[in-house]
């Protein structure tokens, strides 16, 4: 696993942070992590790089403990908040950051990185003219100086334009296709949808829901099959086979558990002698997910 | 360390901070010197007074000099931890292969590195306009080195006591902290030089006003160091011609309270760098 975390806990004072988080993500995934604003997604980050120390249980990045140096030299981090020294260029700010990570004649890397993330041209501007757009480029760019192993990416296009966005989206599959591990922290709930493998909701400082993306939107969606006759006893046979079945009027919602699960109940409905007009398995987007789960926790 | 040591230099320079301190500097050395010259032109006859008087004014001038770099030091270094936490600028540094304390000693070696020969063109510069103008007191290179490092020490000290506060709380705190211990330091040391002033005629306040001069040094040795430097400028044969001087020392700081500013100076930088790197960033 490239992060590990035990029951960590990160609070301020006994109060808000995160608690109890344990999550597991594998070496080459792209994971999501979600919360609403205040839940908890930035501390657990910064606990993550070792900016902020835990209160409580333990977490490993890259094998190491929480915060070790030598790990250091394999991440990068876009940071949420950041501003970096206004009198440098954005060129001085890349060699700045080569030099602590030790990077041996970094000038092609820099000026390789300058170009992808669409700086080229104005790295000898100062940094204090640079826009929000153009200094949240400039800190992807420094977090990918090192060629990292793990990429923690936390609201990296908060601040960028819709163009901005997709060029930060293909620098992440790129990131993904090369094998990196990316730890996406937004709150942009399309993006991740797009990008991400495996997503945690955070909500009130505790995870809610953790999994394979694809499996959380499946676990949610609902199989509307259109029939008409529905043979006597149809309702029980189903309930067999899925976790929950309705029949209004000449709908029959069902709840499976797995994909695998929807053959079984075509093939029920059909050899009941019930007609079947359309099956269709209706999903929620990770919006209708995200909202549905945050609002509806229950506060523990 | 080294690439915080080089940013931290570089960032001196781009402070507009420097430049009026620059300014300060420029307008305070033509001032000082325009004075100096008036005055050893007007004594330059009295052979004896002259000698007293040139100790009097290279005292008056470095008394001055080390207000206007510790004027710098204050602004240069109460933010330097506390001002990168609060612009977020030092989370992408820390998230480094570099550990917290090698910040802070980054931070203390650029700051000091700049300071250092801030102070040393100031101290001879100083040295140099009396010399020119005609000052009478003989000053060989074994004094006038060991008095320049002790003018660049006890700026050293103010650094130390700047991170000190600067890696615990606000660059506001840090830097109210700062100055109120200089100034605290200051007061101290005067109060010493008048208690040893006024113990000749056996005055019974004396001994209250050495003590507290005693316990302001203790708390931020900057003043003894510069009584000390004063001593070692003026002293020759055995008689230190600045004793009788309110900005001299009736009694030089002895071995001990340089040990105590070394150690003071090594614990501040300790304790920053311990504090900073438990500090929730």
């Amino acid at each position: 696993m490239v992060i590990e975390t035990f029951n960590l806990t990160k609070q301020y004072d006994g109060k808000g942070g995160c608690v109890d988080i344990n999550l597991s993500v594998k070496e080459g995934e792209v994971f999501g992590f979600l919360g609403p604003n205040g839940a908890g997604k930035s501390t657990l980050v910064k606990t993550l790089v070792g900016l902020l120390r835990p209160t409580g249980g333990s977490g490993f990045v890259l094998g190491r403990p929480l915060g070790d140096s030598k790990a250091m030299r394999k991440i990068g981090y876009l940071p949420e908040n950041f501003k970096y020294y206004e009198w440098m260029t954005g060129l001085e700010v890349m060699r700045f950051h080569a030099e602590l990570y030790k990077i041996p004649k970094p000038a092609r890397r820099i000026s390789e990185l300058l170009e992808l993330v669409g700086l080229s041209g104005h790295e000898k501007k100062k940094v204090a003219g640079y826009s929000k757009g153009m200094q949240q480029r400039l800190g992807l760019a420094v977090a990918l100086l090192s060629d990292p192993e793990l990429v923690f990416l936390d609201e990296p296009t908060s601040a960028l334009d819709p163009v901005g966005r997709i060029e930060v989206r293909e620098i992440i599959r790129d990131l993904k296709r090369e094998g990196k591990t990316v730890f996406l922290n937004s709150h942009l709930l399309s993006e991740v949808e797009m990008v991400c493998d495996r997503v945690a909701i955070i909500n009130r400082g505790r995870i809610i829901t953790c999994g394979e993306l694809k499996d959380l939107l499946f676990e949610n969606s609902t199989l509307t099959a259109k029939i008409g006759n529905p043979a006597e006893g149809l309702v029980e046979e189903l309930k067999s086979i899925a976790l929950k079945v309705e029949l209004q009027g000449d709908a029959l919602k069902v709840k499976v558990a797995k994909k695998g699960d929807i053959p079984s109940i075509a093939k029920a409905i059909v050899q009941s002698g019930t007609l079947l007009y359309e099956l269709k398995l209706e999903g929620l987007s990770l919006e209708e997910l995200f909202v549905n789960l945050v609002r509806g926790e229950k506060v523990p | 360390m080294i690439p915080v040591i080089k940013c931290t230099f570089k960032e001196m320079f781009h402070k507009k901070a420097l430049f009026f301190m620059l300014i300060l500097t420029a307008c305070y050395l033509l001032l000082y010197g325009l004075g100096i010259k008036e005055v050893y032109k007007s004594v330059s006859r009295i052979n004896f007074a002259l000698v007293t008087i040139s100790s009097e004014f290279i005292t008056i001038g470095l008394y001055f000099a080390s207000l206007i770099v510790a004027f710098l030091v204050v602004i240069s270094s109460a933010g330097a931890l506390s001002g990168d936490v609060e612009s977020g600028a030092i989370q992408a540094v820390l998230v480094k292969p570099i550990k917290r304390y090698e910040v802070v000693l980054g931070k203390f070696f650029g700051i000091g590195f700049m300071v250092s020969l801030y102070s040393l063109f100031l101290f001879f510069s100083i040295i140099f306009l009396n010399k020119a103008f005609g000052a009478k007191v003989a000053l060989n290179f074994n004094q006038l080195l060991s008095a320049a490092l002790l003018f660049v020490w006890m700026q050293l000290v103010l650094i130390s006591v700047c991170l000190w506060g600067s890696a615990r709380m606000s660059t506001l705190g840090a830097g109210i902290l700062a100055a109120m211990l200089f100034g605290f330091a200051l007061i101290g040391g005067w109060l010493e030089q008048i208690g040893h002033l006024i113990s000749v005629s056996g005055n019974d306040s004396a001994a209250g006003l050495i003590n507290a001069g005693i316990i302001a040094s203790l708390l931020m040795p900057t003043d003894a160091l510069y009584r000390k430097m004063t001593s070692v400028l003026f002293s020759s044969g055995g008689i230190n011609l600045m004793s009788n001087s309110i900005l001299g020392a009736g009694a030089e700081p002895s071995l001990y309270m340089l040990l105590y500013a070394a150690a003071y100076t090594v614990f501040m930088i300790y304790s920053a760098a311990r504090s900073f790197s438990s500090r929730d960033i």
